[in-house]
């Protein structure tokens, strides 16, 4: 049995997998979250038990680690990354070993697949001492986009070499991926850099900031400013959840949705130079079959990477090939669950072990 | 109808340390040509090396040493020049960095010169330069109307999901914040250019055009020979790595370094603005032609370079991407005209969208003409077409005096 954990602090879900299937929990981590925990861990023995960790820094640099002592004082150094949600993470995996000592414990982080961006793609055109203050970008959502590529090469084979992997969803993002290898990512320093999200602004001229702060406002508002209450809350003028978004009406959800296609195509287009062509672009949702059309509309947009669409695929499930068959350059939706991707990415590694 | 007389118009258009002055004869948009240009050329600069003034045209070609402590000061000997020499001026046009989106080009008279003066900290290295000439000229030439035309005027068209900054309602309002974009003067010259080269009708044409600047650089994406996207932003800072400009960086990087470094605010514009881009990185040059000879021995230098050619690529294949295919890809200014090594770089791995250089065509262009570097037969044009700025300026000043406001207000 596998136990996997991906903490939302203040709630901690988790997943228990057998061969039988998979059960899934949330839980304040607190008393009532241990004692259902607890109760997951009666059904059977506990082979592997594998955390999510979102923000590595520069302590975690590969996507999947099983943890010794040093993988474990890594972890707590890259806390400050991600306070909260590493902070979790932490403390879970401290609990869960004195609670399993023969379980093999792994971490996966979700900015670990960027450290091997290249260097071109990783920088910032700022002064170079700035490196020593762990300026760079770290990107995120690495485990989806490592798992968007393995299963673009499950479907379409080693033709799949030239991936651009698409996040559609509240925090839309998107990484370009040469055989399984990051070569650019959309998001940045932070997350709030890239493709505009449900309360990110995306990419602004900093000039902004600047201005703001020179207006008397406060880092810290301007920090929330730009993190919580811009992007498609911003534009709506109320937060806005990604299935309202899709099939909202009324002018100013309308540019929203405008907006991210908008973003998107272009992210789509910047990653197919950065490749030289792309063979495989994955769209992954929450929801496949509500962001059909959503998707079927970028794909039209993007005509200039050279691929023939199918017949109009309304709803499409997990796994549905949006392109013709024969097309040199597919698009594929795939479902995202994090406890696919999560079981998938530890699976590979477990059998490496 | 009768055809309208020839004018004679002078036009400044002021850089950071420089001023370009020509002066065009002119009654059409298609028979004006310079009589007279020069430059002046670091100016304000305090250095080792001396300022100076050339010009050609005229009775003669000269380039005198002169003391210039301002572009006040440069454009008052230009007008003494030309008045030495008799030659008539009877509009001067001036370019203007950033109009706040508020016009594009209009005649200057006392009232619109204290809109203009509102305006100066929207570019605050830019805007005192201009304004001076502007104040200047009109003490020295009190009775010749005088216009201004915005650089990034051309970027008007760009529809909402290209240029709104997804920000608080608030604070839009509040602030004006959104993209303006610039070096419009150069993008409606080279756009006009290369389809009239080309014998391509702008309206369906899909063209990106990158001005590569020694200071600043951008792309634009144009259709229907209308931009509907730019790489500048609300300033000239976002964008492409440039010269000294960070180009595109995380907005949380600037409060990350405040917050956690205690970096002053001065400290940071200073920073993004005058000592990253390839000065930044390379830790030697802003310019790239300085790096080039040092690529294969120096690692800064090549992280420098492959920066500037990795970001430039983006845009250009995100910006094939909204035009939903390409048909012209234009280099135009310093580095962009005479950089081969740039070109064939950026261009490799382009091939998806079409773009395919003439090897030798682009490794022998010279860049003083404009110049076909794609190979025969290719999808994608690819052009190097020298940028003529001032040539825009004019048309403006004939387009005003043609039409409906013809009659400029004389202080």
């Amino acid at each position: 049995m596998r136990l996997l954990f991906d903490p939302e602090p203040p709630v901690v879900r988790w997943c228990h997998e057998t061969p039988s299937g998979r059960r899934v929990g949330r839980a304040v981590w607190d008393s009532a979250g241990r004692a259902a925990v607890e109760r997951a861990l009666r059904a059977g023995e506990v082979d592997s038990v594998v955390y999510r960790m979102r923000h590595g820094g520069d302590c975690l640099r590969v996507p999947v680690s099983r943890v010794t002592p040093a993988v474990l004082a890594a972890a707590q150094e890259a806390v400050r990354y991600s306070p909260e949600y590493n902070g979790l993470s932490v403390a879970l995996l401290q609990e869960l070993q004195g609670r399993l000592p023969k379980a093999a414990h792994l971490i996966l982080c979700d900015t670990a697949l960027f450290w091997g961006l290249p260097p071109a793609a990783s920088s910032y055109a700022v002064p170079a001492e700035l490196s020593h203050r762990g300026v760079r970008r770290y990107g995120g959502d690495g485990l989806l986009h490592e798992w968007a590529g393995i299963r673009a090469r499950e479907l379409f084979g080693p033709a799949a070499q030239r991936v651009v992997s698409v996040r559609l969803g509240d925090r839309t993002n998107a990484a370009a991926l040469a055989d399984g290898r990051p070569m650019d990512t959309t998001m940045g320093f932070t997350p709030v850099e890239g493709i505009l999200s449900d309360t990110c602004c995306g990419d602004i001229d900093s000039s902004v900031v600047f201005e703001l702060q020179s207006a008397g406002l406060a880092l810290r508002e301007i920090n929330e400013l730009l993190s919580a209450r811009s992007g498609i809350r911003a534009l709506v003028g109320r937060r806005c959840g990604f299935a309202e978004l899709l099939s909202g009406t009324g002018a100013a959800l309308v540019l929203a949705r405008r907006i991210l296609r908008y973003e998107v195509v272009k992210s789509v287009g910047a990653f197919a130079a950065v490749l030289g062509g792309v063979d495989v672009v994955v769209f992954s949702a929450d929801d496949p079959p509500a962001s059909g059309r959503f998707i079927r509309d970028i794909c039209r947009d993007l005509g200039c990477l050279g691929w023939r669409l199918g017949p109009l695929c309304g709803r499409p499930q997990d796994g549905a090939v949006l392109s013709a068959p024969g097309s040199e350059v597919k698009a594929v939706v795939l479902k995202n669950d994090i406890w696919s991707v999560m079981s998938c990415l530890s699976q590979a590694a477990e059998m490496e072990v | 109808m009768k055809r309208p007389e020839a004018v004679n118009i002078l036009v400044f258009n002021c850089g950071s340390s420089s001023l370009t002055f020509k002066v065009f004869a002119a009654s059409s948009e298609a028979d004006a040509r310079a009589v007279f240009a020069g430059k002046a050329h670091r100016v304000g600069v305090k250095g080792s090396a001396p300022s100076f003034l050339e010009y050609h045209g005229g009775p003669r070609n000269e380039r005198v040493e002169t003391p210039l402590g301002s572009h006040g000061q440069a454009a008052a000997l230009v007008v003494e020049k030309l008045a030495q020499w008799g030659l008539r001026v009877d509009l001067v046009g001036h370019r203007w960095g950033h109009g706040g989106g508020r016009f594009k080009t209009a005649w200057v008279d006392d009232a619109f010169l204290e809109k203009l003066r509102t305006l100066i900290p929207l570019m605050p290295i830019h805007h005192p330069a201009m304004f001076s000439v502007i104040c200047r000229c009109r003490k020295l030439l009190p009775q010749t109307p005088q216009f201004v035309t915005t650089d990034g005027s051309f970027h008007a068209t760009l529809p909402p999901h290209a240029y709104t900054y997804p920000l608080p309602k608030s604070i839009i309002r509040r602030f004006g914040f959104r993209k303006f974009g610039f070096h419009g003067l150069s993008y409606q010259y080279v756009v006009k250019a290369a389809a009239e080269h080309l014998g391509l009708p702008l309206e369906g044409s899909r063209i990106v055009a990158c001005h590569l600047g020694t200071g600043g650089s951008s792309v634009a994406a144009v259709k229907d020979g209308r931009s509907c996207d730019t790489s500048m932003g609300y300033t000239g800072l976002p964008g492409l790595v440039m010269s000294t400009r960070s180009g595109d960086v995380d907005p949380m990087l600037a409060t990350y370094l405040m917050g956690v470094y205690g970096e002053h605010a001065d400290d940071m514009v200073d920073l993004l603005n005058k000592r990253s881009g390839l000065l930044g990185v390379s830790d030697f040059s802003s310019d790239i032609r300085d790096l080039i000879p040092r690529l294969d021995h120096d690692p800064k230098a090549r992280l420098a370079f492959d920066m500037y050619v990795h970001r430039l690529k983006k845009y250009i294949g995100s910006y094939a991407a909204v035009l939903g295919g390409l048909d012209v890809l234009v280099f135009t200014d310093d580095i962009g005209l005479h950089n081969w090594l740039l070109r064939q770089e950026v261009c490799a791995g382009l091939g998806w969208c079409g773009v395919v250089l003439d090897a030798e065509a682009n490794r022998k262009a010279v860049g003083d003409t404009l110049t076909v570097l794609s190979r025969p037969g290719e999808r994608v044009r690819v052009l190097a077409v020298p940028t003529e700025e001032e040539l825009v300026i004019c048309w403006e000043g004939l387009r005003l005096l043609g039409g409906k406001n013809a009659s400029p207000v004389r202080s």
